[in-house]
């Protein structure tokens, strides 16, 4: 009965605020537009701020080789960067929620291999070379095609691994499971390059490279459509993302519909990282290394603020890595899939390290 | 002993004198158990039981009796195999899951662990089944949440991670949040399982004071016989023979109903002191034992440990002085007497003596 008496007076009980960190928010939105800005400025020819930011507001550029390579190119990268961070991010943060697992993310169980069969089939199948160009030159009924076999492709792999999860409670054996699946389905396509034509080989071997550079001005509208409505979703699902971070068992007596909410959280994963994987090729480990870096910033698991929070910084890491990736001053470009690896694989282990709490975080 | 005009008090008449109570819950003819490829392997069967408003009432049984499989069935999360289980009158399986989850709250043993998670986000997934889609607290909902805050206690670590919590606070930062679902019935599967005792203590405590307080029912699952004889109103015993007996405490020890639920265990329900016998004594060892209050009790322990039957049909006798603070333990046996001033070597002594009586019986 002590702990009564010496409790505080009901009206002076100060409830926490549940809103995060402001900076923070603030913060990150300018880093945001200030990487965005320096993906514009730098590349093989660098082209003033000034100049940028003019193009930019709309004022245009008397250098017309500027204006063209802004506009055309440099844009649509951009903001192609801008979408796959933010895409992969956010189906990162909802695997590792629905799998209770830290290193859960599209590349790890299976989904972006899922996406890579489906575009296999779809160019392989029909007889298209599987490079950028040939997307390009699906038009917009074939980038449709695309982002639909990717999401059929990741959809059927997550339906795959959820139906295991029902089986097996275990999350390791469960990731185990995951990363044999990716594996074999792997195997399955690069059997299917053996007997393919060397082009095609070729081609496919670029494509798995990744690059933000293949999406088309028409393209991006279709992209930045199914990835709003992918994080739409996700934002949706963030109550039911946090009530599953009590376990199934406390989400379910809380009145969680389970099946529904799985369906959604498939559905919204699936379209995110499928159209991302259809269109750059299968980036690794953004998915993985944001999440965690949002929540060792922001202090929070809390999704409604982790999902907005997760499409900035993962806008802004894959706008650091194109900046990267097009080795500034030099013509060549480097395969964005490796400089995400690069850049993601120590934050993954500064993350480990340092939160020690890691394991515990997901039972 | 009764004479003609004795009434014999039955069930019928406390039925009829709460009869303005209504159940919370009741369960029907119900089986419980699991179905796995068209093999049914029921834990319990044609079980009838109610509960209500303001009860507090234990859930025991040997391991495998089948204690969790009836708090699943309960709380919505397995299906029974046949009857019915009734929550505020209608049935449990026409509940919509969202309603469901405004009658009944669980807490379960399993340690919620979600890095980052603070105390204060917890706690407001409790008004999940009320609230909108985005979760907005109104002012209902902040009252509840502070209500239970007071009544649990914990207001000391709101601000704090679930991971940086002991297993006894985080298990009360789950209790009040199933407070703040404000359910008339809250269920709880062993939520004591990875505590020590005084967090055992203090959580059935805090229980017990909230089904008086609130007048919700509250049903829990646990191992921890002493407190539950200590504290329910009533205890529902799973019996091996898949039958669930209820009662109020006493009374289940009183007609024996505990020794017969607990004898496949190989313990031995002791009906004077409502616990498990864990001494066996051996039939050579007696011994007299003369003294009182905390001494003789706690040397009585000592004595039955070592496997000595206490008799007063024993020439061999154990006697406690005490003198003001001051105490010893004298030892009289065929004329000779022997002064201790421990336990221990009171217990060395015996140890010895009889090691050789023993011997010496062996040798006849």
């Amino acid at each position: 009965m002590a702990e009564i008496t010496k409790s505080i007076p009901f009206d002076d009980l100060e409830l926490p605020a549940l809103t995060p960190k402001f900076s923070w928010i603030v913060a990150m939105i300018f880093s945001v537009l200030f990487f965005l800005v320096l993906d514009l400025v730098l590349g093989s020819v660098t082209i003033p701020v000034t100049e940028v930011i003019k193009i930019l507001t709309g004022q245009g550029s008397e250098n017309i080789a500027w204006l063209t390579i802004v506009q055309n190119i440099r844009i649509p990268k951009a903001l192609t960067a801008i979408l796959a961070g933010s895409a992969l991010s956010v189906s990162g943060l909802q695997m590792q929620t629905l799998f209770r697992n830290p290193l859960a993310g599209p590349s790890v169980l299976g989904v972006t291999s899922g996406a890579s069969f489906g575009v296999a089939i779809l160019m392989l199948g029909t007889g298209h070379v599987t490079s950028n160009v040939a997307i390009r030159q699906l038009g917009i009924g074939g980038s449709w095609l695309i982002i639909l076999a990717a999401a059929i492709g990741s959809a059927i792999v997550l339906l795959m691994v959820i139906g295991l999860s029902l089986r097996i409670r275990d999350n390791v054996i469960l990731l185990i499971v995951g990363l044999m699946l990716s594996n074999l389905i792997i195997a399955v396509v690069s059997i299917w390059q053996y007997f393919s034509e060397p082009e095609q080989i070729q081609d496919y071997l670029m494509w798995t490279f990744g690059s933000l550079g293949g999406v088309s001005s028409a393209q991006l509208n279709i992209l930045s459509i199914v990835i709003l409505m992918g994080i739409a979703l996700a934002f949706i699902s963030s109550k039911f993302l946090n009530l599953l971070l009590l376990g199934e068992s406390y989400a379910a007596s809380m009145g969680l519909n389970l099946k529904v909410v799985k369906i959604l959280i498939i559905i919204s994963t699936s379209l995110l990282a499928g159209a991302i994987t259809g269109f750059c090729g299968p980036i690794g480990f953004i998915g993985i290394a944001v999440p965690h870096l949002c929540r060792a910033v922001l202090n929070t698991s809390d999704h409604r603020v982790l999902v907005p929070s997760c499409c900035l910084l993962g806008a802004t890491i894959m706008l650091v890595c194109d900046i990267v990736a097009q080795l500034p001053g030099h013509h060549s470009v480097l395969p964005i899939n490796a400089v995400t690896a690069i850049i993601g694989s120590p934050v993954v282990m500064w993350v480990i390290l340092k939160q020690k709490n890691i394991r515990s975080s997901f039972s | 002993m009764y004479t003609e005009n004795t009434i014999s008090y039955t069930s019928v008449m406390r039925n009829a004198s709460v009869k303005d109570a209504p159940d919370i819950l009741r369960a029907q003819n119900l089986s419980i158990g699991y179905k796995a490829k068209g093999k049914v392997t029921p834990v319990g069967s044609a079980l009838e039981f109610t509960l209500k408003p303001g009860q507090f009432v234990c859930l025991l049984g040997s391991n495998g009796a089948g204690k969790s499989t009836l708090i699943r069935t309960l709380a919505g999360i397995q299906n029974p195999l046949e009857g019915k289980v009734y929550i505020g009158g209608v049935d449990i399986n026409t509940i919509q899951k969202a309603t469901l989850a405004q009658k009944l709250s669980l807490v379960l043993a399993e340690n919620v662990q979600a890095g980052n998670l603070n105390v204060y986000t917890v706690l407001t997934l409790g008004r999940y089944p009320y609230a909108d889609w985005f979760g907005t607290l109104r002012k209902h909902d902040k009252v509840i949440i502070k209500e239970a805050i007071r009544a649990t206690g914990i207001e000391k670590y709101l601000d704090k991670q679930i991971h940086q919590l002991s297993d006894g606070e985080r298990q009360k930062v789950m209790i009040t949040r199933a407070l703040i679902q404000d359910t008339p019935l809250i269920i709880l599967d062993e939520p004591t399982a990875h505590l020590d005792l005084p967090n055992r203590v203090e959580i059935i405590r805090l229980l017990r004071r909230m089904a008086r307080q609130t007048k919700k029912a509250i049903l829990l699952s646990t191992h921890e016989l002493d407190l539950a004889l200590q504290t329910a109103d009533r205890i529902w015993l799973m019996m091996p023979n898949q039958s669930l007996i209820t009662g109020t405490p006493e009374d289940l020890i009183l007609n024996g109903t505990f020794e017969k639920a607990f004898r496949k265990s190989g313990f031995d329900f002791c009906r004077e002191t409502g616990t498990f016998k864990v001494n066996t004594l051996e039939d050579n060892k007696r011994i007299q034992l003369k003294g009182d209050g905390t001494l003789y009790f706690w040397t009585h322990r000592a004595l039955e440990r070592e496997g000595f039957y206490i008799t007063e049909s024993s020439a061999t006798i154990l006697y406690i002085q005490e003198h003001h603070d001051d105490y010893c333990w004298m030892f009289e046996s065929e004329g000779n007497a022997i002064r201790f001033n421990t336990i221990e070597n009171v217990i060395e002594y015996l140890r010895d003596r009889f090691l050789h009586q023993e011997n010496a019986v062996e040798k006849v």
